[in-house]
């Protein structure tokens, strides 16, 4: 999965990815919910774990209260370089 | 060594929300009512399990020379919340495993009823013990108690329910709030649910409408919020720093009122207006060097354990370490490269223009 592109779940569940780390073999995305228009944000923003099974790509939402913890500390530490590079101006708002 | 909980978690069993249904188990509600100075009597609300209320006559503990400890609140009916109980054990799936909290240890389901009783009968409670022989012209109920910590029910009158009447069950009544913090005190735990992507597309329609920067900012503060993080003051940075990078009054408004004003009452930061600075409750402004200590404080507490987690945590100390350390040596560069160009600079430029010769 890419950043930066919505994805559609079998529920119809749609997801923006904002941001991505890895944790051992393992890929994990900060994500955003989407309305059907694929263009209005929901208030409803998760950390999934993405699978690869038999050629297919299936996802999992963390519940884990340490992964949790620890990915929103990685997906702090990004938005924090983030705002730094806007600061420096090597990236626009 | 791992803890059971450790071991599910990665095995890809997660945390389920397993929670009895309380809502139409009959109660007593109790709350103190003193008919005179210094007099700890309670009155008293009852509601059955087809939720018909009403008020009824109060428990006298008069000056409440035994010292009994009898919290106000919500006490329920026992049997009925062991019937929950058994329902939402039966009506969870096959592979669902209870841990401990406290120790991370496995425990048996069928066990865990008999735990919380054992712990309930440790607090306070009521029973009702039937019709009251002396009260012939209505329904009536005698009511005795139980301090918290002790084994004795003590008589404690009558609960007069008028003509009309009304059914509560004869049984004993525990502590609602007790036994929600007893049972919170396990984790019910499942293999995680996996969803297939059916789609991926472009996001640009939502980037045409929101500002990353915002989007992640209200992300952030979300989940922060949720969870209330040691990481909050280096959201609460990132968000400064966009807002002093914009001059959108609509976006510096969602990043400071929306976004820093919540997540600084969920510290217990102040915001000064004359110097712009948020402080924490100790006293420490919330900047780029309290932002690392707060990323570095969190990732401590992951670091400690030898798992994935764990390993990721400590890589990441490191790369935060270096990418300081790499910064420091860069700027001693630019400071070491400016002091020699002043030095094989033409003087007379600092003489003839600048005029700090004179």
């Amino acid at each position: 999965m890419k950043l930066d592109t919505i994805i559609t779940l079998s529920n119809n569940l749609k997801y923006i990815l904002l941001d991505k780390t890895s944790i051992g073999d393992k890929n994990y995305f900060y994500a955003a919910g989407v309305k059907d228009d694929l263009s209005t944000i929901k208030s409803e923003y998760i950390f999934i774990e993405e699978i690869q099974k038999d050629g297919k790509t299936f996802i999992k939402e963390v519940q884990d209260v340490n992964t949790k913890d620890y990915l929103l500390t990685v997906f702090t530490k990004n938005y924090i370089d983030y705002a730094e590079k806007i600061e420096a101006k090597e990236e626009q708002f | 060594m791992k803890s059971d909980y450790e071991k599910l978690v990665e095995e890809g069993y997660v945390v389920e929300a397993v929670n009895p249904d309380l809502s139409n188990i009959s109660s007593i509600n109790i709350s103190t009512s003193p008919m005179a100075e210094n007099r700890e009597d309670k009155s008293v609300q009852v509601t059955n399990s087809s939720g018909v209320s009403k008020k009824t006559s109060s428990i006298m503990m008069g000056y409440n020379k035994g010292n009994i400890t009898l919290p106000d609140g919500t006490y329920i009916s026992l049997n009925e919340l062991e019937q929950a109980i058994d329902r939402v054990f039966s009506s969870t799936s096959e592979n669902v495993v209870a841990v401990a909290r406290s120790t991370g240890k496995k425990i048996d389901i069928s066990t865990i009823k008999s735990e919380l009783k054992k712990a309930l009968d440790k607090k306070a409670q009521l029973s009702l013990d039937g019709q009251s022989t002396k009260i012939t012209n209505q329904k009536s109920e005698m009511i005795s108690i139980k301090g918290e910590d002790s084994k004795d029910f003590a008589p404690k009158g009558v609960l007069m329910f008028g003509k009309q009447g009304m059914d509560m069950p004869e049984d004993r009544y525990v502590n609602r709030e007790e036994f929600e913090k007893s049972f919170s005190e396990y984790n019910f735990m499942v293999p995680g649910k996996e969803i297939e992507v059916v789609k991926v597309e472009s996001a640009d329609k939502v980037h045409k409408k929101y500002k990353k920067g915002l989007l992640i900012a209200g992300g952030l503060t979300a989940i922060g919020l949720s969870m209330a993080p040691i990481v909050v003051p280096g959201i609460m940075h990132a968000n400064s720093v966009l807002w002093a990078n914009t001059s959108n009054p609509v976006f510096q408004d969602f990043l400071h009122n929306i976004c820093n004003c919540n997540l600084g009452r969920l510290i217990g930061a102040t915001f000064n207006d004359a110097s712009g600075i948020w402080t924490t409750a100790n006293g420490v402004a919330i900047n780029a060097g309290a932002a690392e200590a707060s990323l570095l404080g969190a990732l401590a507490t992951h670091a400690i354990n030898t798992t994935a987690v764990g390993i990721a945590a400590k890589n990441l100390i490191s790369a935060i370490k270096a990418k300081k350390e790499e910064k420091r040596k860069k700027k001693l560069e630019q400071l070491s490269e400016l002091k020699e160009e002043l030095i094989n600079s033409n003087d007379t430029s600092l003489t003839n223009e600048g005029g700090l010769s004179k």
